[in-house]
């Protein structure tokens, strides 16, 4: 078998290799680049779970107080049950949105 | 160096950083890596400041988006690859610049060619002549020492194009560098 030489290929790897092989001192450049880092970079996966949840139960808190109490939630199944569109199937559908959109995002940031 | 971050791997740099926002962590792996990744800018962008510039808002974004890391690459590459967005995105404001008023300002040169020993002057006029896919291909395969499949994920292009631009970028350099040819074979 005859491998051929190729002496642009050559070329190129001793010139890389020469320029990979120069170590560039770090000359206060790490210092730089943490003195730019922004103090807060991400929020903490605790957080993510909190803000999700935090909003799920205002919800419900806003949706119980303006539904007398909880009987929304029996009302609310047993009208989707019966099929009627009353405020109580309303409110039971939006918490339940809002539950499972939370849940969701807590999963998927967890 | 730090003592307490050293001994580890990048990966566990990188983990010591997601769990604990260790600056600590961080600042190893930008230590680690600010020599190739200047290096590999330096020779991009041929000025020094522009280089150091862009390397220092990569390590920023890699700080910012280290959650968004995969491991589907190595650290390096990953660093490569938004050194490379960003220096794309300076290079499109310098061009926006230059529409402009036709004035670009101009950083710090590298060394002048004549500094540059026979082999390597011969080699940068050769890449002079390349286009923007096929020099970004050499940079990446040669001087960054990445696989076609690296450079395709650093240059965010398919593949093929990475290998197509890397066959003619070798054939017009084999042309521009005739003097170093030779007919020799070797049997294996």
């Amino acid at each position: 078998m005859m491998i051929v030489h190729d002496p642009v290929d050559d070329l190129l790897k001793a010139d890389a290799a020469e320029h990979r092989h120069q170590y560039l001192e770090d000359g206060g450049f790490t210092l730089r680049v943490l003195d730019d880092l922004p103090r807060h970079a991400r929020v903490s996966s605790k957080q993510r779970i909190a803000i999700p949840l935090a909003f799920a139960t205002i919800a419900a808190l806003f949706v119980v107080c303006f539904t007398g109490g909880g009987n929304f939630f029996i009302d609310g199944m047993m009208d989707i049950a019966t099929t009627s569109a009353t405020p109580s199937s309303f409110a039971y559908v939006v918490l339940f949105v809002v539950f499972a959109v939370s849940s969701l995002v807590a999963a998927r940031d967890s | 160096m730090n003592r307490e971050t050293s001994g580890f791997t990048d990966n566990d740099l990188i983990g010591r950083v997601l769990l604990r926002d260790d600056r600590n962590a961080f600042a190893e792996l930008v230590r680690r890596h600010q020599s190739a990744l200047r290096a590999s800018l330096r020779k991009m962008t041929g000025h020094i400041e522009l280089a150091d510039d862009i390397a220092q808002e990569t390590f920023i974004l890699a700080w910012k988006n280290i959650g968004s890391f995969r491991h589907e690459a190595k650290f390096s590459t990953w660093l490569y690859r938004i050194a490379f967005n960003a220096w794309q995105s300076e290079a499109r404001k310098r061009h926006e610049l230059l529409s402009d008023d036709g004035v670009l300002p101009e950083p710090e040169s590298l060394a002048p060619e004549s500094e540059h020993t026979g082999v390597a002057r011969d080699v940068a006029r050769a890449m002079e002549g390349l286009s923007e896919g096929e020099r970004n291909a050499i940079l990446q395969c040669y001087y960054n020492d990445l696989s076609h499949e690296e450079a395709a994920y650093v240059l965010g292009i398919p593949l093929g194009t990475v290998k197509t631009n890397i066959l003619k970028a070798k054939e017009k350099m084999r042309a521009k560098l005739g003097a170093y040819s030779t007919d020799e074979g070797v049997a294996a």
